[in-house]
């Protein structure tokens, strides 16, 4: 036998690892990198970039005059450590390298685009920069500066624009003052400081009078347009007409969220939920645009008694009885399935399992194979009930029907068309019950790891645009 | 990776995007790394990376051994395997198939003892060595 030719696998443990440790976009990282500064030694400046990489925050905060754009910078700058860079400052900073080639009264705005961008690519590469991260207040200010970042290599990871209509924004520059020792921007209505000292050191900027703000936010109007679509897709808009602090979180919680990865994944999803809930309608959806196999684990049941293999006899008297397999039997099932050359290469659809803590408990320890999506299709039992009872079978043609949403076309076929045993009534009843009983720890077990609850009283369209909503958007902070 | 699709109208920036990466071996550089990654699957993979890089870089310089998953003593264990018997020899066909399955293309198909249709040991193992000290040197030449 010749060893050559054994076929290689690789392991399914391989992609939960290579997942939890978001290797491949540590890779994209390390190529893009490459790509944008092709360096003459590749090797070293892997060894330099890897030894640098963090998850250090990298945001650009825009936004008319007076939305708080300042403000919000500074209250994020505490929060993350980071680096905060205000294109004033900056330009007091200057290195001696660059300073000879600004212009004679240098300015924020007479500086030209390609001058600004190497100021900051130098500041950005300070070694304080790359390990707390940074955020850039008021800087691009027009479109050109944005491409003229981007053609650098300097890409923000979140962009923040604040977004609020002129009339609002110049009101709120009226009531404007700042502090003329410590610069601090105060309000004489939002934010009134405390101190008296303070209060009688406040003066109003010139350039928050009316008539210089018409003139500001006719400027700032007219690049904003440009400058966000260079960042579209990490763009976010926030609303600056809101207390400051609803502001703040808004952006905070914006900003501690991992860019959507595209990296390829293996969905791993489980949908649970009582019977007449729609499981088998949204898992068939799903798997027909996905292209994932359905693991049905009532089926896997029933096809081992068909087949009187061991496993199935002894099943059979559970199944009789209408008791839960035991995990002793029903995980090695399980296993095997869900090793098969479909399901590890596609991912997979699980439905009727778990039905315990216990059954999701064992199949979490199933290395390479804890599910990556869990989803609750809650429905009401009348809900449930009228769904099921009303369902009708045509024994001649096998066409399905509904008596209340979808019923049979002519007299004729609703006379013979009758309703499955297990749609009675009572018998729906007490399924759902089999599955309320265990709801409670079911769902506090999922609840730590993100399960995701669906209304599933709704048409099937809807229920299934929730779940691919839940399946495609990142689940937690890691970005997967 | 090692296939751009060399399109009529492909955009420029690209072209000389897959040139540089070409030229510095970078395909075969991730290629050789992540199959590391896979085999060892260290706890700290950026840790990882870096070992391999810095052994890579001290190879490149010194002529010190590359970071390789097949190792010299690899290669006498995958002989005995294909020779289980002891005859000191395996067919053409053997040793052609064992240079693929080691991820090896280009290698000597007259290797001597072709005509008898008996590779010996040393044979194997040498040409072996050779091209896999190729395929891990990730690196451009000048």
């Amino acid at each position: 036998m010749d060893q050559t030719l054994r076929p290689l696998n690789i392991p399914p443990e391989f992609l939960l690892y290579a997942e939890k440790n978001a290797l491949f976009e540590l890779f994209q990282r390390c190529i893009s990198s490459l790509l944008i500064d092709r360096p003459s030694d590749p090797i070293t400046y892997l060894i330099d970039l890897l030894k640098k990489d963090s998850d250090a925050p990298k945001i650009i905060i825009l936004g008319p005059p007076a939305s708080g754009r300042h403000t919000i910078a500074k209250m994020l700058q505490k929060k993350l450590n980071a680096v905060l860079i205000e294109p004033e400052e900056l330009l007091r900073d200057v290195p001696s390298k660059l300073r000879d080639k600004l212009p004679v009264n240098a300015t924020v705005n007479n500086i030209s685009s390609s001058l600004w961008t190497q100021i900051y690519e130098e500041r950005l590469k300070d070694f304080d920069c790359s390990r707390r991260g940074w955020i850039l207040v008021d800087f691009p200010m027009n479109r050109e500066q944005t491409l003229a970042l981007q053609a650098k290599g300097i890409c923000p990871r979140h962009v923040v624009c604040l977004e609020a209509p002129d009339t609002v924004m110049i009101e709120r520059a009226a009531g404007k003052r700042i502090d003329s020792k410590t610069k601090d921007i105060y309000h004489i209505t939002w934010n009134i400081p405390n101190s008296r000292d303070v209060q009688e050191r406040l003066i109003q900027l010139e350039e928050n009078s009316e008539k210089i703000m018409v003139l500001r936010l006719k400027e700032y109007r007219r690049n904003i347009g440009g400058i966000k679509d260079c960042f579209k897709s990490i763009l976010r808009s926030v609303n600056a007409d809101q207390p400051l602090n609803d502001v703040y979180l808004q952006v905070y919680t914006y900003t501690s969220k991992k860019p959507r990865s595209i990296a390829p994944r293996t969905p791993r999803i489980v949908i649970l939920g009582p019977t007449g809930s729609g499981r088998k309608t949204v898992a068939m959806q799903v798997s027909r645009k996905y292209d994932i196999p359905i693991v049905s684990i009532p089926t896997l049941i029933k096809q081992q008694i068909v087949n009187k293999t061991p496993a199935g006899v002894s099943m059979k008297s559970y199944v009789t009885r209408e008791a839960l397999v035991p995990d002793s039997l029903l995980m090695p099932i399980i296993k095997d399935r869900l090793n098969q050359k479909d399901c590890i290469a596609k991912g997979w659809i699980m439905i009727g399992f778990p039905r315990t803590r216990e059954q999701g408990e064992s199949l979490a320890r199933i290395p390479g194979l804890a599910p990556s999506r869990v989803f609750f299709l809650d429905i009401p039992l009348d809900i449930a009930v009228e769904r099921l009872t009303q369902r009708r079978l045509d024994p001649i043609t096998g066409d399905r029907f509904h008596t209340h949403e979808h019923p049979p076309p002519t007299h004729n076929i609703k006379e013979r068309s009758r309703q499955h045993p297990t749609d009675d009534k009572e018998v729906v009843q007490k399924r759902y019950q089999a599955y309320t009983i265990y709801y409670d720890e079911l769902q506090d077990y999922y609840s730590e790891q993100d399960g995701i609850h669906i209304a599933a009283d709704q048409d099937t369209y809807t229920v299934f645009e929730a779940v691919e909503a839940g399946i495609v958007n990142p689940l937690n902070k890691n970005g997967f | 990776m090692d296939n751009y699709p060399s399109a009529p109208n492909a955009n420029p920036i690209e072209e000389t995007a897959t040139d540089y990466l070409q030229m510095h071996r970078i395909p075969e550089l991730f290629h050789n790394l992540s199959a590391s990654i896979v085999y060892n699957r260290p706890d700290d993979p950026k840790g990882f990376m870096v070992d391999y890089l810095e052994q890579l870089k001290k190879a490149r310089a010194t002529g010190l051994p590359f970071p390789a998953l097949v190792q010299d003593t690899d290669l006498t264990s995958v002989f005995r395997m294909l020779d289980p018997v002891g005859l000191g020899y395996i067919t053409y066909s053997q040793y052609a198939s064992t240079m693929e399955a080691l991820g090896i293309t280009k290698y000597n198909t007259a290797p001597t003892g072709k005509d008898k249709d008996q590779i010996s040991s040393e044979t194997f193992c040498q040409e072996a060595k050779k091209r896999l000290n190729e395929l891990n040197a990730t690196f451009f030449v000048q």
